[in-house]
């Protein structure tokens, strides 16, 4: 019996780092997260080797994969490739069938999109070529404070008197958060400050597409329960939030290989 | 989805017609140069100001400096000229046009002469400079600041609209004996300037061609709504080279009689852009991306064409009364209406002129999808697309995405969130058919 179920992969090849998600009957067996680094092909090839080690399978027992992100083109192995909003979208609908909001805070942009109840895009919007609107501009702000990622949302959280920036521009946020610094300011309160002017860029692009609950949010974002507060208070809503949010598009795709649907 | 590689800046073009528009762009800049040799006049001058057919009848050689921009972008010989701009003191938030002008104006004077390995043999040194106040502020503006670099005289003329809820009967003629006076204004600075005066029947002789160029065009648009698409947007972005750039001359009326007869034979023989037409796409607005026009090619690479485009054919074929009998007078006639065009229609549904268009093209021309095209330093084409999308959508579903970047400046671009972007919105529409 066990020879007759099928398994595909998902290979989400990001500019952070690259994620693998196994699934069989969208029932998610196996997840593998790595830095991207200087080869995405290598990373990819990697991850992907590691979910099958880890369900005790071989390549060829694979009946579909697809890959997507910002370096999707650069898949060594043969795949379908499926942009990641897509993918983010059915990932999103698998996990919280309520969803009809998905956003995704990734190292690059910000993606957020309407979804229909099948999981299907509506319409969608990327935050612009801007390090502010990324998760990027947590990585420039942790780096001056000397915070490590993992703990940027346990501390901010720990904030009473969030700093108010007076830019949305990361490169003039990392001068001001140094002025910050010298004034006295404490790291908590800086990150706060940094969630906040990140869910007002983020709470414009959800508006634009006509917000409706339920809101998920993905991607390395949804790590930071600081950002996932300062999010759900700009908008008024509550927000979900998946169990591994950084390989939930890599799980999108698992599913859509299984699906295989017309795109 | 399976993605190609693309190296190229300009697109495949669909039309026979649109592969020649490369040499009018070329005649243009050689025009101009050959006429500063043989001693004529000069000028710098900004498309779509309404009073091309007045310079033509002054014979004088026109030099659209926004050209000139958008043909430095598409040969990536921008970045120096941007860079001397912004060196100057010009911020880069300032329209790229414009910057592109400027730097080129001001390395020429740095070195004496055109830059070496300028497109086209770059711009002669103007005898004047005709702005105008027509789309934006930096048209009326740039060419007073070239008189940092050119000791040349400039004119710049108004050219007005009313807003859309004015009474147009009751403002009208207010609006057109102001624009006949601004014409007037132009006119007489030309005349001091070349020291001839301005004949009214060789007027009308301009605006006869550059009329009858303009419903051919007109009627090229209307066949587009044939399936499949016999011409693509980045074929228009092409051929407005003849309407925008020699309008009141026989070449503009002789290219676009070809264009038609090209168009209406694929047409009738159903040839379309490409073999599959999955997806007819509509640009909605924003200048084009002159520094990656393959875009529209890998549109088309997953079966998306752009049968129809707002910009860079601003306006249908207005008739002007036929008791207008003088020239000037017809200009501002002309002009006014095609402002108004479409109030009428506006004030009846969603309040907007431009959203009334927009409709009227999905619905004639089967439209799947609107793209839009922001561009960082064009305000007048860029602020507003968002609320066009906005009110679009109360009447009609189908998906719209709006792609930024600037029209010349490649530093606002980013290929990698256009390919993200492209695929995704692709992915809708066949959602949506699949729906």
């Amino acid at each position: 019996m066990k020879d007759y179920i099928k398994y595909y992969a998902g290979v989400d090849i990001g500019s952070v780092s690259i994620k693998a998600a196994l699934v069989s009957n969208r029932r998610l067996i196996a997840t593998k997260l790595v830095a991207s680094g200087a080869s995405y092909k290598d990373a990819a090839q990697k991850v992907l080797y590691s979910v099958l080690v880890q369900a005790g399978l071989d390549a060829e027992r694979l009946s579909g994969i697809v890959v997507t992100g910002l370096g999707s083109e650069s898949a060594p192995f043969p795949a379908r490739q499926i942009s990641d909003i897509s993918c983010q979208a059915m990932g999103c609908h698998y996990l919280f069938p309520s969803a009809r909001t998905v956003i995704n805070i990734g190292g690059q942009f910000t993606k957020v999109a309407k979804i229909t109840p099948q999981g299907r895009v509506v319409d969608f919007l990327m935050s612009e070529k801007c390090a502010a609107g990324s998760g990027r501009f947590l990585q420039v702000i942790a780096r001056i404070l000397h915070v490590t990622l993992e703990n940027i949302g346990p501390l901010s959280l720990q904030s009473r008197e969030p700093v108010e920036f007076s830019t949305n521009c990361a490169v003039f946020a990392e001068s001001e958060t140094v002025s910050r610094i010298a004034e006295g300011a404490r790291a908590e309160d800086i990150l706060a400050g940094v969630h906040r002017a990140m869910a007002i860029k983020v709470a414009m692009l959800v508006k634009g597409v006509k917000m409706e609950p339920d809101v998920v949010l993905m991607g390395g974002g949804g790590e930071d329960a600081g950002l996932v507060l300062a999010i759900g208070e700009a908008l008024g809503t509550r927000i979900l939030v998946p169990e591994q949010p950084r390989v939930s598009t890599a799980y999108g795709a698992a599913c859509l290989a299984e699906l295989d649907l017309a795109l | 989805m399976e993605q190609k590689e693309q190296t190229k800046t300009t697109a495949v073009k669909g039309t026979d017609m649109a592969r020649k528009v490369r040499g009018l762009v070329k005649n243009i800049y050689r025009s101009a140069h050959e006429a500063k040799a043989q001693g004529k006049k000069v000028a710098y001058m900004m498309v779509s100001s309404q009073y091309d057919e007045i310079i033509r009848a002054m014979d004088v050689v026109p030099i659209p400096t926004e050209n000139y921009a958008g043909l430095c972008a598409a040969k990536r010989e921008m970045d120096r000229f941007l860079l001397k701009a912004e060196a100057d003191g010009y911020s880069q938030v300032l329209c790229s046009y414009a910057r592109i002008g400027l730097g080129f104006d001001s390395l020429r004077k740095e070195l004496g002469g055109i830059p070496e390995g300028a497109p086209d043999g770059g711009m002669p040194t103007p005898d004047m400079m005709l702005g105008s106040s027509a789309v934006c502020d930096p048209r009326y503006k740039w060419f007073q600041a070239a008189g940092r670099y050119l000791d040349v005289p400039t004119y710049s003329i108004d050219v007005v609209w009313p807003p859309v809820d004015a009474d147009l009967k009751a403002v009208r003629d207010h609006y057109i004996q102001y624009q006949k006076e601004q014409f007037q204004g132009l006119i007489s600075f030309m005349e001091q300037q070349t020291g001839k005066k301005l004949n009214k029947e060789r007027l009308w002789e301009t605006i006869r061609l550059s009329d009858e160029a303009w419903r051919l065009w007109y009627e090229i648009d209307r066949m587009r709504v044939a399936i499949p698409s016999p011409m693509p947007a980045q074929d228009h972005f092409s051929v407005m080279v003849a309407g925008y750039y020699y309008p009141g001359m026989q070449e503009a009326v002789d290219f676009y009689q070809s264009l038609y007869d090209e168009v209406k034979y694929k047409v009738e023989n159903k040839i379309g852009v490409i073999p599959d037409e999955k997806y007819r796409i509509l640009y909605g607005g924003g200048l084009p991306p002159w520094h990656t026009l393959w875009i529209f090619n890998y549109f088309e690479s997953f079966g998306a064409v752009f049968a129809i485009e707002r910009q860079y054919r601003a306006y249908d074929p207005v008739e002007v009364p036929s008791s207008v009998k003088d020239p000037v007078e017809f200009l501002a006639w002309r002009s006014f209406l095609r402002a108004t065009q479409f109030y009428e229609k506006a004030r009846a549904n969603s309040g907007n002129p431009t959203v009334e268009r927009l409709l009227g093209m999905i619905d004639r021309y089967a439209i799947d999808g609107v793209v839009f095209h922001a561009c960082r330093s064009c305000r007048a084409t860029t602020i507003g697309q968002v609320h066009y999308k906005n009110i679009l959508g109360r009447y009609t579903d189908i998906p719209m995405m709006q792609l930024v970047s600037d029209m010349v400046d490649l530093r606002d671009y980013s290929e990698a969130q256009w390919k993200a972007q492209i695929g995704a919105f692709i992915e809708t529409l066949a959602g949506r058919s699949a729906r």
